[in-house]
């Protein structure tokens, strides 16, 4: 769709400096700006595993460490493995001469055709799960380790509190000395007050065993001068990296990966802390709970066709515009100043950021500006006077009535209608030292804001910084 | 109030929000949970570029803003599709680089307190992390990295700065040195069948390429070996050890190049040979040994750590030992480190992500709680602490009155 429909070409000035063609931004409803990936806050709404599509909770997927139960990945190439059945035969142990048939599986990669036999693992006698889990050597070094450290900041914190509380005994008496439980806190007594305070305090933490350097170190195999070197049985850098803790060398320590789970995420306007986009909770639906996609929200702008603009004189460009929303919208084409747009902007996020702190309300953490390429490549006459745009109606492509007669529409202005669509001529002239063309224009139209709680008028007017790529010069 | 902080240490050991702990590094970066026991990923420190599309290094820009673009982006991944789990209000562990850029490490603070507002963040020293995963206080860490191979030593948890060594001699070295000696002396196999040079089939071997053949191929050899190799450079008369095995590599569909056997042995030995100040990295090591104190430098030659994605290249940790114990010996240094050993620490992790892992473990303390920045305090100040700025490094009221 994007290459179809060329949406590069057509750019929207998101509030927070950046253009984005309108696919990739939302209209938030409740403070009346544009927003993009970059100026709204992304949280992680619900986890699910691409494979099965089955629903993790946090919890679950924080103890499984964001890997499904059942889905395993290929280790040698990162395809999904699928469980394969096979029938053994094997000797009943009471009678050598009789043989049973048993259902056995293992998993396999139907692209590179790597098998769990082919490392050794055993065959599962149960379809899914069974697959256990690799071991850190280090396990209990390291839990040791954790103890340790954990003893000791919690030590330091103690030392810090008793310093803090005698310290402030000597400069104000008063309260605190008399309730504090601080003070307390250095008496051997009311340790465990805490939570990793270390039953038996500074002797457990000397116990710790630190590793010792050994003056031998592994060399070279004797064998690697000799020794031909298969390549296919090394493993490469995305192998090793696929299991982090382990870094598999040769590919007999390949071990079958769980499948890594997705998010969906939800998008949160950072100013007003409400959703522009929250997916719904069923892994396989593709809708949204809410979606503020400014393709629903603004008129779109599209180039008719495509031309190749003629130096120096002035050329004709038509481009089209269509109305997304169910009510009628009234929209005009004003010229963009790039250098009084981002002042004006300026102004009125100071003005903003003052109300904010006035009303006691939590500071909201600005990111920085982004400065994008603003440079306007060619002069545009633009049609005056304003145009209505149909509401948007699914019938209408059914209907034979001919709308363009219902509005009275001024042929200056207005070069076609059709449904919710309106063509209009622009007049570009291109600067004389450019090779591609580039005009910007401000579509100011009347919202209809369908917030049930907007305590503001229903219809508002809002501006939005389009820049056109018209297309190249030829001389 | 010092009672109810302890009650948010209670919130701190609640599964809820652990700590994020990030090691960026110059080609892979690590991220996980702190208190467990190895990252949840190691990937490829890349970016989409912006306006290009490309896949670009993160840590490779050309001003401030672009370094944000890429970190904002980058971060993003490493939340929404590694560790899944949103990134406000959570505390994060960066360890970073003590040598590292000023530049960088603010713009960390800034990407992760103003895009992803996260309650606090605590950059830790890479080095002084790594000697925590081995249980000691004292340690020489030698970080061999993707750019650069660089040491400071650590005695009593306290990072000897002065005495730090720096060398651009990483992993890209040996890829570059193995660029060159590859179209020098490789052979390809072309469609046809006929034998060329693979200089005349190609420029330059892509990076992704030369890191494939170092990691799968490439081993440190052996001093005596290399040896005679130098030795055979200016005089022919003396014989070559016999080479390992040359390998068919496929380079693409239509060419299969034949790595042979003195490449891969000799790809790593630019790590040894000696640049015009005479320096290489066991020189590196002996003369960071030598800027410490005296009384210190027995301890850290026996508590010597290697860390960093190259030291895992086969045979690597043994030659630098070999090499520093030979050199060690010669009249240069014996005078100034007479009767000294060395031993080596094979740390409870991959080479590659011992720093995460104390990074990890640190994480999972109080200590984060202590030692870190929050976002009240960032946004109020503008700045994260830094020795080299006034308002964090001065002497405060207390200890002037005392003086």
């Amino acid at each position: 769709m994007a290459h179809l429909f060329q949406v590069d070409r057509v750019k929207l000035l998101c509030s927070c400096g950046v253009l984005k063609p309108i696919t990739a931004i939302y209209l938030c409803r409740h403070c009346l700006k544009l927003r993009c990936g970059n100026c709204v806050s992304h949280e992680v709404d619900t986890l699910f595993c691409p494979n099965c599509l089955e629903n993790l909770p946090s919890t679950e997927a924080r103890l499984k460490r964001n890997r499904c139960g059942s889905c395993f990945d290929c280790p040698s190439c990162s395809h999904t493995l699928v469980t394969r059945a096979t029938s053994v035969q094997t000797t009943a142990p009471d009678d050598p001469s009789k043989t049973s048939s048993r259902k056995v599986y293992y998993l396999t990669c139907t692209r590179c055709r790597w098998t769990s036999r082919d490392v050794g693992l055993k065959d599962q006698t149960v379809a899914s799960g069974g697959w256990g889990e690799q071991d850190n050597e280090h396990y209990r070094f390291l839990q040791f380790l954790m103890e340790h450290y954990r003893a000791l900041a919690q030590a330091e914190k103690l030392e810090r509190e008793k310093k803090r509380s005698s310290h402030r005994k000597s400069t104000y008496l008063s309260l605190s000395d008399k309730y504090s439980l601080p003070s307390l806190l250095g008496r051997k007594s009311l340790t465990p007050l805490s939570p990793y305070s270390p039953k038996g305090d500074a002797s457990q933490i000397s116990e710790m065993i630190p590793l010792e350097a050994s003056s031998e170190v592994e060399g070279l195999p004797d064998d690697i001068f000799t020794e031909e070197v298969i390549l296919s049985s090394v493993t490469n850098m995305e192998q090793r990296m696929a299991s982090p803790e382990f870094q598999p060398e040769t590919v007999t320590e390949l071990y079958p990966l769980r499948k890594h789970i997705l998010p969906k995420r939800s998008l949160r306007c950072r100013h007003c802390e409400h959703n522009l986009s929250k997916p719904e909770y069923n892994p396989s639906s593709i809708k949204f709970k809410i979606q503020l996609g400014a393709f629903y929200h603004v008129p779109e702008v599209r180039l008719v066709k495509s031309i190749v603009l003629k130096a120096g004189v002035e050329n004709g460009v038509q481009i089209s515009l269509c109305n997304p929303t169910p009510h009628d919208i009234t929209l005009a084409l004003l010229p963009f100043v790039p250098e009084a747009y981002l002042q004006a902007q300026q102004k009125e996020e100071c003005s903003e950021g003052g109300l904010v702190t006035q009303g006691g309300l939590v500071r909201v953490v600005d990111i920085p500006r982004e400065t994008s390429d603003l440079k306007l490549t060619g002069d545009v006459a633009l049609p005056q006077g304003q145009v209505i745009l149909a509401a948007r109606d699914d019938t209408a492509e059914y209907d034979d009535h001919d709308a363009a007669s219902a509005y009275k529409d001024d042929p200056q202005v207005v070069a076609w209608r059709r449904a919710n669509k309106v063509g209009m001529n622009l007049l570009v002239t291109p600067h004389s030292d450019t090779t591609r063309v580039k005009i910007g224009l401000v579509l100011r139209y009347d919202y209809t804001n369908t917030v049930a709680t907007a305590t503001e008028a229903r219809i508002v007017t809002l501006n939005v910084p389009i820049m056109i790529d018209v297309g190249p010069v030829s001389e | 109030m010092p009672f109810y902080e302890s009650i948010s240490g209670i919130g701190l050991k609640n599964e809820k929000n652990i700590t994020i702990v990030l090691d960026f590094g110059a080609a892979y970066t690590k991220a996980g949970f702190a208190g467990e026991y190895g990252p949840r990923v190691i990937t490829k420190s890349e970016v989409k570029c912006r306006e290009t599309g490309k896949m670009v290094p993160v840590f490779n820009y050309k001003g401030e803003d672009e370094l944000r673009h890429h970190l904002v982006d980058f971060i993003h991944k490493l939340y929404f599709r590694s560790l899944l789990v949103n990134p406000k209000d959570r505390r994060v562990v960066v360890v970073e680089d003590l040598l590292g850029s000023s530049l960088v490490r603010d713009t960390i603070a800034s990407v992760l307190f103003r895009h992803y507002e996260v309650l606090s963040v605590s950059f830790v020293p890479s080095y002084l992390v790594a000697v925590m995963t081995l249980g000691c206080s004292t340690a020489l860490v030698l970080d061999l990295g993707h750019n650069e191979a660089r040491i400071v030593p650590v005695y009593e948890e306290v990072p000897i700065l002065n005495a730090w060594q720096a060398l651009p001699l990483g992993a890209h070295s040996v890829h570059s040195s193995l660029s060159e000696l590859l179209l020098d002396r490789a052979m390809t196999i072309c469609e046809g069948g006929e034998e060329q040079r693979l200089s005349a089939v190609m420029d330059e071997l892509p990076d992704k390429i030369l890191e494939d053949i170092t990691v799968r191929t490439c081993f440190a050899s052996t001093v005596e070996r290399s040896n005679r190799l130098q030795n055979n450079k200016y005089d022919r008369s003396i014989e070559p050890p016999p080479p390992p095995p040359s390998i068919q590599y496929p380079l693409s569909g239509s060419h299969i190049m034949t790595i042979p056997g003195t490449v891969r042995e000799m790809a790593a030995e630019v790590l040894f040979e000696q640049d015009r100040d005479n320096l290489c990295i066991p020189t590196m090591i002996l003369n960071a040994i030598i800027s410490c104190p005296v009384d210190t430098r027995k301890a850290l030659a026996e508590n010597l750590l290697f860390i960093g994605g190259l030291a895992e290249l086969k045979g690597l940790k043994h030659r630098i030992l070999a090499e520093v114990r030979a050199l060690v010996t010669t009249p240069a240094y014996s005078t100034l480190l007479p009767s000294i050993s060395f031993k080596l620490h094979t740390p409870p992790a991959k080479d590659n992500y011992v720093s995460w892992l104390g990074g990890a473990i640190l994480g999972a303390t109080e200590a984060v709680v202590i030692r870190s920045v929050s976002r009240e305090q960032y946004l109020s100040r503008g700045c994260v602490p830094d020795w080299c700025n006034l308002f964090y490094n001065t002497r405060d009221e207390r200890d002037q009155k005392t003086l």
